[in-house]
């Protein structure tokens, strides 16, 4: 409570101010003392000890401070040299005129002092006293001289004789008051020129013992209430020896006058020297209030000192530690504006610059999350494209690539960015074909082209629309070219199959026709005449007509496949088991062959498709038919059959796979494989994967056929799953029943 | 910033009320201990002995000092300056469970002077206005330090079922020097002249 009061006081500065009048007030009440003593009066002491305290505190306050500052100036402590400085000025510039001023003061102090006390006046007053007491004196020999005579009258008298004899005497003599005491100091007569003085007054025992050894005593003293008075002692001598001696006191007056005149002398003697004694406590008394003074300037002037550099140096001390601020990073630094000065000037431009710094800070934020948003938006739209688009650098380094590009390259590209394409193709010879036919383009830096590029691999021809363009850039990192390619081989089989379509059609509609009559009339040539024919040439028209009949015949069969090919009745779609149906149709090749094996890996939580039972297990049909036709020539055939679900980038599917050990599909045969009378087999229509195709596609799904890398073809079918399907598998691998038929 | 340098100047604050608090107190201490030390002649003032004796109705004090100046205030004298000793008597009844009833208070005042012309020393009484003049210092103490037949309390005040306590003790009074002299008395063992307590059983 107290700490918190003196702290409110100590740390404001008008309290301190206040503090600085007080004592300055209290200082000048001292140096008044001395012309107004009765004003000030007990004050004295006190003033004394509260400016002493009030100094002492003073002085700690600013010795903790002057700590401080050395602490700080020995850490380095931004702004302390500058605060040293100014206090050391300070002090400097107050401590050397107030010494000066102060040791002139003590020097004209002291003599000044001493100068009112002059050895003549002193003389002149101890020789007035001296006169005083010679006039006295002379007049006191006589006195003792006629108090001694009239011991004559008084040997031996009885008290009442005493009393007349003493007044007798009294008045004869003059004198004021005559007693006649015993050696014991006891009063056996007494007489007063004041009746109404009973009491005479007697004399000490100093006297007495003097008077008791025959010494007789004349003195001057100042009687209570009248003044001067000279006293006489001396002995009355018994005439009768063994009697004992008595004392005679008398008490003369001192004229009016001489009383007045040496009342006067003596007084002004006795405060001379009162004075005198007093002018070294006096001297001292002056020092004090003027050392105090001089220590109140200063301490006042360093406190002030102290002061002024912490306002002076608040803002430096500010901007200090604000440019440290800044320098880490923080530009929201603001400092409090101090003044209209310079440093207020300086702070205030600290401000300006950190807010400008503060507003590029956001506006470079601000864009560079736009730059991060565009290039999300970018990358999800490039993401999500089916386009393959890569872009190189002015090198030919691969730069970025999108999914759909490692799916239509059928490469990982993102685990060769940065690989030049040479490097890459040789790594990846499926790219081999890509490569070069973009490589002239990127190396003739043409701004912009366009290149229709052939494709084989694992998944057969395919056929890519290619463009390339130049990328402008302020510099070599941001230049290169970006190239965006289709897979095209899809739209240009739907094309050919779309015509094959018509094909057949027309084939269908415009051979059928002619086809019956041409059978009716070979049978009607052969039942005529075949008969009434020569065996020789009957023989050889029952061989022509039966040709003839069994060849339309075979056309006929063909025209019907056609027109099944190019007017397929309408799928009935419904909930359909794949696993069902390879089940059954597999049961139905089982035993028909001896050569022939069916391996079965079957998703037992394969989720239902969307299907037409009939049409799904025509295609099982044609493809383990071929199967088992590439498999023909050799001794024993096996087919891999497998279903699963599989869930890739959001879309789900059901697979099925049927895979041979046959001696595969030549490459050249691969692209051309969907269209009808495409075919490796020595028998057959031709038509079988064409069918398999359409089919699959008004399923919605997608049909692949490749060549597996040890031996043998796959026929990989997706089945998309209609929405809403419960995927109950583990996407991936085959959760599976292997069953071999 | 602000919070830093407020915090500091709560520091130095803490550290100056500290050292102040440390400074008044070794102060104190010198001025209790060293300074008496340094006191060397066998100035003083004490009481060598006091009693009362009732007399026609009236407690009377009889009362001996043994009073002797030190240098400072014996030169002081002899260049002018009074001297003013004071003797402070009191009669209390003594309580058990609370502070004693204060039953009588009385303080006699002397003053003590040289006088120049005569060369003199004279004692004033400054209750009765009584003077005395001795031819030296040591004559103007003895008169000042016997008191006899001195009426302290009237019989009447005192009740039997009591115990009454009187004490007596005498000083120079510092206060009435000139106010140059004064500051210097305070700290100087040569003018805190006082005597201890005496305390006797009111009979």
């Amino acid at each position: 409570m107290v700490t918190q009061v003196i702290r409110r006081l100590a740390t404001g500065f008008t309290p301190m101010v206040a503090l600085f009048l007080l004592l300055l007030v209290s200082l000048y009440a001292l140096g008044n003392t001395a012309e107004s003593l009765e004003r000030f009066g007990r004050l004295y002491v006190w003033l004394l000890a509260i400016n002493a305290m009030g100094l002492v505190f003073i002085a700690v306050l600013i010795g903790v401070n002057t700590w401080n500052l050395i602490s700080e100036f020995r850490r380095n402590a931004a702004g302390s040299r500058l605060t040293a400085r100014l206090v050391v000025m300070f002090v400097v510039l107050t401590l050397v005129p107030v010494t000066i001023v102060f040791s002139f003061s003590v020097k004209f102090l002291q003599s000044g002092i001493d100068s009112w006390f002059d050895v003549r006046v002193e003389e002149a007053l101890d020789n007035a006293l001296e006169l005083s007491r010679d006039s006295l004196g002379a007049k006191m020999r006589n006195l003792q001289r006629l108090t001694q005579n009239m011991t004559e009258r008084l040997v031996d008298v009885g008290p009442d004789s005493a009393v007349v004899a003493l007044n007798d005497l009294r008045v004869t003599s003059g004198a004021s008051e005559l007693t006649l005491l015993t050696m014991s100091n006891r009063v056996i007569a007494s007489s007063s020129e004041d009746a109404a003085d009973v009491v005479p007054a007697r004399p000490g025992e100093g006297i007495l013992a003097q008077v008791r050894n025959g010494q007789p005593y004349v003195g001057l003293d100042p009687i209570e209430d009248s003044g001067l008075h000279m006293r006489v002692v001396v002995t009355v001598l018994s005439a009768d020896p063994s009697a004992e001696n008595r004392i005679l006191q008398a008490l003369y007056p001192v004229a009016d006058r001489i009383n007045e005149l040496a009342d006067v002398v003596q007084v002004a003697f006795q405060k001379y020297r009162q004075l005198t004694y007093l002018r070294e406590p006096l001297k001292v008394s002056f020092i004090l209030t003027l050392s105090l003074v001089l220590l109140l300037s200063v301490l006042s002037a360093v406190w002030v000192a102290f002061q002024l550099a912490r306002r002076l140096m608040s803002p430096i001390h500010e901007l200090a530690e604000g440019t440290q601020a800044v320098a880490a990073g923080n530009y929201s630094t603001r400092l409090s504006p101090s003044g209209r000065d310079e440093l207020g000037f300086v702070v205030r431009s600290f401000n300006d610059m950190t807010g400008r710094l503060a507003h590029a800070r956001d506006a470079a934020r601000t864009s560079q999350q736009l730059v991060e948003s565009q290039r999300t938006y970018l990358e999800a739209v490039l993401g999500r494209i089916s386009n393959g688009v890569i872009s190189l650098d002015m090198r030919g380094k691969l730069r970025t690539a999108n999914q759909a590009a490692i799916n239509v390259l059928g490469v990982d590209l993102q685990a060769h960015i940065g690989q030049t394409l040479p490097v890459l193709s040789a790594q990846r010879p499926a790219l081999e074909r890509f490569t070069e036919e973009v490589l002239p383009h990127i190396k003739e830096g043409a701004a912009e082209w366009s290149e229709q590029i052939e494709l084989f691999g694992a998944q057969g021809r395919r056929i890519l629309v290619c463009r390339g363009a130049r990328l402008p850039g302020q510099d070599a990192d941001t230049e290169g070219y970006v190239l965006v390619f289709d897979d095209v081989t899809a739209l240009i089989r739907a094309q050919r199959d779309a015509a094959w379509s018509e094909v057949a059609r027309r084939l269908a509609h415009e051979i059928k026709n002619p086809l019956t009559p041409i059978q009716l009339s070979a049978e009607r040539l052969r039942q005529k005449y075949l008969g009434s024919m020569p065996p020789d040439e009957a023989r050889l028209l029952d061989r022509s007509t039966h040709t003839i009949v069994q060849q339309v015949e075979t056309m006929k069969s063909m025209v019907k496949a056609f027109a099944e090919y190019a007017n397929a009745p309408e799928v009935k779609l419904q909930e359909l088991n794949v696993n069902e149906i390879v089940g059954e149709v597999s049961d139905l090749y089982r035993g028909m062959d001896g050569h022939l094996k069916i391996n079965l890996t079957l998703d037992r939580l394969l989720p239902t498709i969307h299907g037409d039972e009939a049409r799904v297990r025509q295609v099982l049909v044609n493809l383990i038919s071929n199967a088992m036709e590439a498999q023909r020539e050799q001794k024993k055939s096996v087919i891999d059959i497998g279903t699963r679900h599989v869930s890739h980038h959001g879309y789900d599917y059901v697979e099925l796979r049927i895979e041979d050990q046959g001696p595969g599909i030549d490459a050249e045969v691969l692209e051309h494989l969907y269209e009808p009378y495409v075919s490796t087999k020595p028998k057959g229509g031709g038509l079988g994967l064409a069918i398999v195709k359409k089919i699959i596609e008004e399923h919605g799904g997608m049909v692949r056929v490749s060549n597996k890398a040890e031996r043998g073809a796959r026929v990989v079918i997706q089945f998309p799953l209609p929405e809403g399907v419960v995927r109950g598998t583990v996407t991936g691998e085959f959760d599976a029943v292997s069953k071999a038929v | 910033m602000r919070g830093c340098a407020k915090q500091r100047l709560e520091c130095q604050l803490a550290d100056a009320v500290r050292c102040s608090a440390f400074a008044l107190g070794v102060a104190v201490a010198v001025y209790g201990t060293v300074l008496p030390v340094s006191a060397e002649t066998d100035a003083g003032f004490s009481v060598q002995h006091a009693s009362t004796t009732l007399q026609n109705g009236v407690y009377r004090l009889d009362a001996e000092f043994d009073l002797a100046l030190a240098d400072a205030p014996r030169e002081a004298l002899a260049s002018g300056v009074p001297l003013y000793l004071s003797i402070d008597m009191h009669v209390s009844r003594e309580r058990n469970w609370w502070w004693d009833e204060t039953v009588a208070e009385l303080t006699q005042r002397y003053r003590l002077e040289f006088h120049a012309l005569s060369s003199r020393y004279l004692v004033i009484n400054l209750n009765t206005g009584e003077r005395h003049s001795f031819r030296s210092v040591g004559q103007a103490l003895e008169y000042v330090g016997s008191l006899r037949d001195f009426p302290l309390l009237d019989r009447v005040l005192v009740s039997e079922q009591w115990r009454y306590t009187g004490s007596v003790h005498v000083s120079l009074d510092i206060g009435k020097l000139p106010l140059l002299l004064a500051p210097g008395a305070y700290f100087s063992s040569q003018w805190r002249l006082a005597s201890e307590d005496y305390r006797w059983l009111l009979k």
